[in-house]
């Protein structure tokens, strides 16, 4: 076991920003800590990383228990932060080569390992360049290049793809896939909801500081009672077409608005063609017609009620 | 070494900002040096003659007549009329500095050895008046000495045995550690200009560092690595010791540039040693503002502000004589107070023993005792922050 915390309680005067909270990461895992804005993800990191003191709990990382001077843990530990922490006084290179020094002493060693990391991010034609010349997804390789270069056994990142461009996104999120086959245990922090899903092995959702589910995408997805999510457009239905939709097998909820309509339903067979069937037979005229499996919002409106990004 | 090779990178990183005030005091001290060219030496001596209206009423005696001539060679007669007025308009319009009037009877008193009394008048705070009073005393001492040795000694001779006497002159040469300082005031302002640049450098170099480190973001980042806290701290002592040292030196190697063996002379030597003393004050006063702020502009607005605020304050730009009581009694909670205080009296300190330095161990002291608490209330605004991102 990589991480285990245990009942862990973090609170800042009178609010609870971690409840109680217990998790396990194995070796090779990518855990997905999903939640909204102020769910209390990044006081658990720092929890983790014993940069805060916590109420009560315990904390250990590779089987040692995680305290402010367990330097031999924090050897094999990578942080990426979720705001950006470079010196903007030095260049990429020197960047990266200090951040890499604080856990490798070898001139020669560290030189080869800075080199890697700038080949791993995409750096390397803006080695000699400030933190100030770089755009916001460069910035964000660059802070991973930071975290990453000495070759951590677990590495931490925090949101780190917040005001990233797509390309940049995909960049990142594939560099911690390949992070992950090369050996890394990686604990992913998010409030996107794809980039969880498309990433992690394992998920675990959190909302005011409490665990409201764990598991793989399947499992979590499997917890609710959601099948599919029809959404049909261009569409123009009457209230007795409507009921008759509603009368559908597995249908548990239908709204219909500024002609779109969206069914959802329970998990069941056939659903899409019985819709299709029924517009059909009333000769409904429809512009477009898509299927969606339910997300991780869906898992997280069923548990709490609001929306991921409420 | 990576928070220190870090600091490294950081200054070079702001060198020009910092080689901007080494130009400024690079370009005052040369003016100084150019302005020190101009001043003559003070270790010539040359007589200066006064100008002596001689009013002998006194029948011009052999006696009176000799002292005249003596008098001749230290001063230039001028003739006025020997009426009140006439003299009294005389010294108003400066055309004597000194009037002496011989009364009548005076001979026949003096030779009788009985008490007498010149009358003289001179110009206000006239030092010349004061060399024309030790020469007329050393003629008349001289003269009771042989009445009073040489019974029935003549007029005649007495004048010729005391001219005579009083003739022998001896060769002097000054010998003098202070004469080796022949621009004692200007290295006394070069050093005391030395405390603004210093401050300035000090305040921009450690202060860009600390404040940099201390960021939020930065600082927990470097906590997380294997570094231990108390290693990372001692490389920054490390680098802002190195950095305030190297400063130090560049300002003694200017002194070199400019005033070459002039800085071996003993009471520059402990003006350098203040120097280094008020480097590490001003090390504190470095790691305070670093500590406590969290902006580029203001770091450059409070460089300025404390630098120049405490040099105007202390008598670094307005000699300390030349400041209010108040000014004065105000700026001793600096430490720049003790520091040009310092410099400004050992230039005149005639010789340097232990009890005559005794004070100047004090002004060190103080310096030192002012850069302590401002490093302990550093220390403490460190603490209270990392509490706070810790809470």
């Amino acid at each position: 076991m990589v991480i285990k915390v245990e009942n862990l309680v973090k609170r800042y005067g009178d609010l609870i920003a971690v409840d109680h909270l217990s998790l396990e990461v194995q070796q090779g895992e990518i855990f997905g800590l999903l939640g909204p804005n102020g769910s209390g993800k990044t006081t658990l990191i720092n929890c983790i990383l014993a940069l805060l003191k916590y109420d009560k709990g315990n904390i250990s990382i590779f089987g040692k228990p995680m305290r402010p001077d367990a330097y031999d843990i924090k050897r094999d530990i990578g942080v990426i932060m979720q705001n950006v922490a470079v010196f903007n006084e030095l260049t990429v290179y020197e960047n990266i080569d200090y951040f890499c020094g604080l856990y490798v002493k070898d001139k020669a060693e560290r030189k080869r390992l800075v080199e890697e990391a700038i080949e791993f991010v995409g750096l390397n034609d803006f080695r000699s360049f400030y933190p100030k010349k770089l755009s916001g997804g460069l910035l964000r390789r660059l802070n991973i290049a930071c975290g990453i270069a000495h070759k951590p056994k677990l590495i931490i990142l925090d949101e780190p793809t917040v005001a990233v461009d797509p390309q940049s996104r995909n960049n990142i999120l594939e560099g911690i896939v390949r992070l992950n086959k090369q050996g890394a245990t990686i604990v992913y922090t998010s409030h996107y909801m794809e980039e969880v899903e498309q990433i992690c092995t394992r998920i675990m959702i959190i909302d005011k500081g409490r665990i409201i589910a764990t598991g793989t995408k399947e499992e979590l997805k499997s917890m609710i009672n959601i099948g599919e999510i029809v959404s049909v457009g261009s569409v123009e239905l009457n209230q007795t077409q409507l009921e008759t939709i509603r009368r559908l097998p597995n249908a548990s909820q239908v709204e219909y608005e500024n002609h779109n309509l969206t069914v959802t339903f329970a998990k069941g067979r056939s659903n899409l063609l019985n819709l299709m069937d029924l517009l059909r037979k009333e000769n409904v005229d429809y512009g477009s017609v898509y299927s969606q499996l339910p997300t991780l919002n869906d898992v997280f409106l069923e548990f709490t009620g609001k929306q991921l990004r409420d | 070494m990576p928070v220190f090779r870090a600091y490294r990178r950081i200054i070079k990183k702001n060198l020009s900002q910092l080689l901007i005030y080494l130009a400024v005091f690079i370009g005052l001290a040369a003016s100084l040096l150019s302005s020190g060219a101009a001043t003559p030496a003070d270790t010539v001596f040359s007589d200066a003659k006064v100008k002596l209206a001689f009013v002998d009423e006194a029948d011009s005696s052999i006696l009176t007549e000799g002292l005249k001539a003596y008098l001749e060679r230290y001063a230039n007669m001028v003739d006025v009329k020997h009426d009140r007025t006439s003299l009294q308009d005389a010294l108003f319009f400066e055309d004597v500095d000194y009037i002496l009037r011989i009364p009548s009877g005076f001979t026949e008193d003096f030779m009788a050895g009985r008490p007498i009394e010149l009358e003289k008048t001179s110009r206000p705070a006239s030092f010349s008046s004061v060399y024309l009073d030790m020469n007329i005393n050393k003629f008349l001492n001289t003269a009771r000495f042989y009445l009073a040795n040489i019974p029935g000694i003549s007029q005649q001779e007495l004048v010729a045995q005391v001219i005579d006497d009083l003739s022998v002159e001896t060769a002097v040469e000054i010998r003098s550690k202070v004469e080796d300082i022949n621009v004692g005031d200007n290295i006394t302002s070069f050093f005391n200009y030395m405390s603004y640049v210093l401050l300035s450098l000090l305040i921009l170099g450690i202060g860009t560092f600390m404040m940099v480190f201390n960021q939020k973001d930065l600082r927990s980042r470097t906590l997380c690595s294997s570094v231990p806290l108390r290693q990372q701290n001692m490389q920054i002592l490390w680098g802002n010791l190195i950095y305030a040292v190297v400063c130090w030196m560049v300002m003694m190697i200017l002194g070199f540039v400019m005033y070459g063996r002039t800085m071996l002379a003993k009471p520059v030597m402990l003006m350098a040693l203040n120097a280094f003393v008020f480097t590490l004050v001003a090390l504190s006063i470095s790691f305070m503002v670093g500590s406590t702020l969290n902006s580029r502009n203001a770091l450059s607005a409070v460089t300025n502000v404390v630098s120049l605020g405490m040099c105007f304050t202390c008598g670094v730009f307005v000699p300390q004589f030349m400041l209010g009581e108040k000014v004065l009694a105000f700026a001793q909670i600096f430490p720049v107070y003790w520091y040009v205080r310092f410099n400004n009296e050992i230039i005149n300190l005639g010789s340097i023993a232990l009890e005559t330095f005794k004070p100047f161990l004090g002004y060190m002291g103080m310096q030192l005792g002012i850069g302590v608490a401002i490093l302990a209330v550093a220390l403490v605004i460190i603490k209270q922050k990392r509490q706070t991102w810790e809470a």
